[in-house]
């Protein structure tokens, strides 16, 4: 049997099934689809980037956020978005899983020449993953993680003086959040997550360049360009209830692959009563730490109150309508200023230098 | 109490200040789940929204619920009477759609059972002898046969004859069916019967001689297996919707198509429409009350009943239902599929997630559906193009969004449509005509085996409605107006 021959150029061998229309392609192919993709994403509207922006990837050494730093600098090239990019990083604390994924990042640190920042949840909270989880249980701690995850990129983003942060979410998460939420009745995420964009007055800018691409394409691209990616599925079980969404829309994908662009289409054209977006909350600034919030208390300064009063999985339903002052002798989150660090940042380079690990390696990395 | 001071104790035994005591533990209501909650008395049988029922009060429930949907619709704007107070004659008659599916059996018995359709006489009830006025003075039942059940369709004529109500049989292949118009009482021509081109992206269309020997079922047998088997429900459900709204607004004298949804179907329908791409229409497919073509109002009385309460219901009342819902019409063998739950039809798989969920977490139906309450239509009915295939409004550039966050050709690196048809490019495309949801429901994998149809061609024949809407917008667009004429 004579090989395939690729569905666009029609002179290399079909190496790939795109998952996303079923077209058998060449790897030369594959790259330029999938890249144009993406720069189709960042150029929709009004465009995602305005020129000399500093832009922080929200890196975690997965395939997502590894093959995002890949495109996103090998983009910024082709097209002269002139960018100005880093890599942030979250280090939770699981032992075992983030310890070994943040090396991956340290080494895409080096291979793109991008500077790096890691923030802890022990440095800004003072737990771990592990720690919560030992006092918590394995029930609902993704809860505390999601929480404290999204604060600490902002202050992170906030620390490197950078006004966009992109994540490596795909099409697969999105379509996945679009089924959870019409399925929990989150009417406010809903009406949300499928925004290519998300800022709020006080928080900083979200994006998320990967919202087209399908989960098997990034692992097919990560594979054919050998990319170093860590692989590993958090070792805390994953959150039950969207297991129950992503089950379904797997099973959906394997009956029709464009299931979940359609969804995306579908959550795109949702358009909520005018009484529903009035009834939500007006947004705030945590009476505590200052991060934005619709209630007195940030979800993170509940969250870890009820870790310091000892609390189990009823840290929880720690009421967010608290007073000011936390209880003698908690822990607290340090204030949040989102412009604080533009003043770090015009500082001399020794503080810089300090303030983004590995920069140095990065810059021997490029002379090399 | 062992340690510590003595608390002040009041003389009639509460608190009287001092240092606080433990606060008194909550008293949690006991319910006895053997006794109905409702009348308190007799034994309890059933159990809804936690709540445990005998069966007479679980009846009165779902005969309250029933009337507070299907009341409100059918009295005047900003009318201001009480919900369960019966709405005045309507103009028209009802046609009622009966799949035989508990849902819709369990309709027809409310509406009958409360004297709400009459017997065609025109007699008006005497008020003054305690008599209620009938809603309509009369009612069509239409039940669409997808699939022959001769046991089914005898067992619901039956009942349909024995409330005095006439009876109507149609076939989903009736939309291939040229007299099904006469038939009904119209007068209207179809026009041009029209075929597509499925293995190409633009949907080619193409004038199908009127001297085909096939028949309807074989017309549509061959569009059937045309399509890929994930997007044969999708149009046999634009079929059957289409067969409903074409018959209340073609027979005389119907004001209102009464659908027995209920609220799991609509659940499904919330999903399965998201995952097929509906989402743009899908709140006019969610709508209670909605104006279909002809100035037919449908209503759905039963979407805040569950279907299980309906399965119930038609069991206290010793009535006949067939509940499996059979999506699959083609090639015989092939209904397994090879998703998680066998299944090859999206709508089918929703079906089975969402009674799944159901059980681990009860409100899944209702939370859904609070969902989709809660989405509007965000265009304006009634003024702006509409799909031919599946007759809900057009969403705007269904087809660039398509081809911007999935390429399928090197050149569209920008965005285009891609155009890989070999031939003179002459013949007018369908896929530019049709909404997100129909363009998937008739977009085949590129790799698919170009299969030959029975016409003899690459086109496969399109229901008459749809060519009779395409046939309408192409002729409009080359006709000469008035004023241009006059120059």
């Amino acid at each position: 049997m004579p090989p395939t021959p690729c569905s666009l150029c029609q002179t290399a061998r079909a190496l790939v099934k795109r998952p996303k229309t079923g077209q058998q392609v060449c790897k030369s192919c594959f790259f330029e689809v999938f890249e144009t993709e993406v720069h189709n994403t960042i150029i929709e509207g009004n465009g995602l980037f305005k020129r000399g922006e500093k832009v922080a990837i929200g890196a975690s050494g997965g395939k997502d956020s590894t093959v995002l730093a890949h495109v996103l600098s090998t983009l910024n090239q082709r097209y002269d978005y002139g960018l100005d990019l880093y890599l942030l990083s979250i280090d939770e604390g699981i032992t075992g899983y983030r310890d070994d994924s943040l090396e991956t990042v340290k080494q895409n640190q080096v291979e793109y020449g991008l500077p790096l920042k890691i923030l802890s949840y022990d440095d800004l909270y003072g737990w771990t993953m592990d720690k919560i989880v030992s006092q918590v249980g394995r029930k609902n701690n993704c809860t505390f993680c999601g929480v404290f995850r999204r604060q600490a990129l902002d202050r992170g983003a906030a620390q490197l003086g950078v006004d966009h942060i992109v994540t490596g979410h795909n099409a697969d998460d999105i379509a996945e959040t679009v089924l959870m939420n019409i399925m929990r009745g989150d009417i406010a995420r809903l009406g949300r997550c499928t925004a290519v964009t998300t800022e709020g007055e006080d928080t900083i800018k979200r994006s998320k360049p990967f919202k087209y691409a399908y989960e098997k394409e990034i692992v097919m691209y990560a594979y054919f360009k050998k990319l170093t990616y860590f692989s590993t599925e958090c070792i805390y079980s994953p959150d039950a209830y969207r297991g129950h969404a992503r089950v379904f829309l797997k099973d959906l994908e394997s009956i029709r692959p464009s299931a979940i662009i359609d969804i995306i289409h579908s959550g795109e054209s949702f358009v909520l009563q005018e009484g529903v977006q009035r009834g939500m909350k007006a947004m705030q600034t945590c009476k505590r730490c200052g991060y934005i919030s619709s209630n007195d208390l940030c979800k993170a300064c509940a969250l870890l109150q009820g870790l310091e009063a000892g609390l189990d999985r009823s840290a929880l339903r720690q009421t967010q309508d608290s007073t000011t002052l936390a209880p003698d002798g908690q822990r607290t989150i340090p204030k949040y200023d989102r412009h604080a660090t533009a003043f770090e940042l015009s500082t001399p380079p020794k503080i810089e230098l300090h303030a983004t690990e590995g920069i140095e390696r990065a810059v021997k990395a490029i002379a090399l | 109490m062992s340690c510590g001071n003595e608390p002040d104790v009041a003389p009639d035994g509460g608190q009287s200040g001092g240092e606080a005591l433990m606060p008194r533990r909550r008293q949690v209501r006991r319910v006895d789940r053997a006794i109905c909650q409702k009348c308190k008395t007799a034994k309890s049988k059933y159990i809804m929204h936690s709540a445990t029922f005998c069966p007479a009060c679980f009846e009165s429930t779902l005969n309250v619920r029933f009337l507070r949907t299907l009341f409100p619709a059918l009295r005047p704007p900003h009318s201001k009477v009480k919900d369960l107070s019966r709405p005045p004659l309507q103009k028209g008659n009802a046609l009622i759609g009966l799949s035989g599916g508990a849902g819709s059996v369990a309709m027809l018995d409310l509406l009958m059972r409360f004297g709400l359709i009459g017997r065609g006489t025109g007699a008006r009830a005497d008020l003054t002898k305690g008599e209620k006025e009938v809603v309509w003075d009369w009612a069509t039942v239409v039940h669409v046969r997808f699939e022959e059940d001769v046991e089914k369709e005898t067992e619901l004529q039956r009942v349909v004859e024995g409330w005095g109500l006439q009876w109507m049989l149609l076939k989903a292949e009736d939309v291939f069916d040229s007299g099904l118009r006469q038939r009904l009482g119209g007068t209207q021509d179809d026009g041009p019967e029209l075929g597509v081109d499925l293995h190409y992206h633009d949907l080619p269309l193409t004038e199908l001689s009127s001297s085909s020997s096939l028949t309807p079922r074989e017309k549509l047998l061959s569009l059937l297996t045309a399509l890929p088997p994930a997007s044969r429900p999708a149009m046999l459900q634009s079929i059957l919707d289409h067969l409903l709204t074409f018959t209340a607004a073609t027979l005389p004298n119907i004001s209102h198509l009464l659908l027995g949804e209920t609220a799991t179907r609509q659940a499904q329908r919330v999903i399965s429409g998201t995952a097929l791409g509906r989402g743009w229409a899908l709140p006019l497919d969610l709508a209670a009350k909605r104006s279909t073509s002809g100035d037919v109002v449908q209503l759905k009385p039963m979407r805040d009943i569950g279907s299980k309460e309906t399965a119930i219901l038609c069991r206290l009342r010793e009535l006949a239902s067939w509940n499996e819902r059979r999506w699959f019409l083609g090639p015989e063998g092939k209904e397994k599929g090879k998703g998680g739950s066998g299944t090859r039809s999206i709508e089918g798989l929703t079906e089975r997630f969402i009674a799944g969920l159901s059980v681990s977490h009860p409100s899944t139906v209702s939370t859904i559906n609070r969902t989709g309450d809660k989405l509007v239509f965000p265009g304006e009915t009634g003024s702006i193009a509409s799909c031919p295939l599946c007759e809900s409004p057009l969403e705007p550039s269904a087809l660039d969004w398509k081809s911007r966050t999935a390429l399928t050709s090197l050149s569209a690196s920008t965005v285009t449509v891609p155009k890989n048809r070999k031939g003179d490019g002459k013949g007018l495309g369908l896929a530019n005509m049709l909404c997100y949801a129909c363009l998937t429901t008739l977009s085949r994998s590129p790799i698919a085996k170009h299969s030959p149809s029975l016409l003899g061609q690459g086109s496969v024949p399109l229901p008459l409605w749809v060519s009779a809407h395409v046939g309408r917008g192409t002729i409009e667009q080359y006709l000469i107006g008035q004023d241009e004429d006059e120059e």
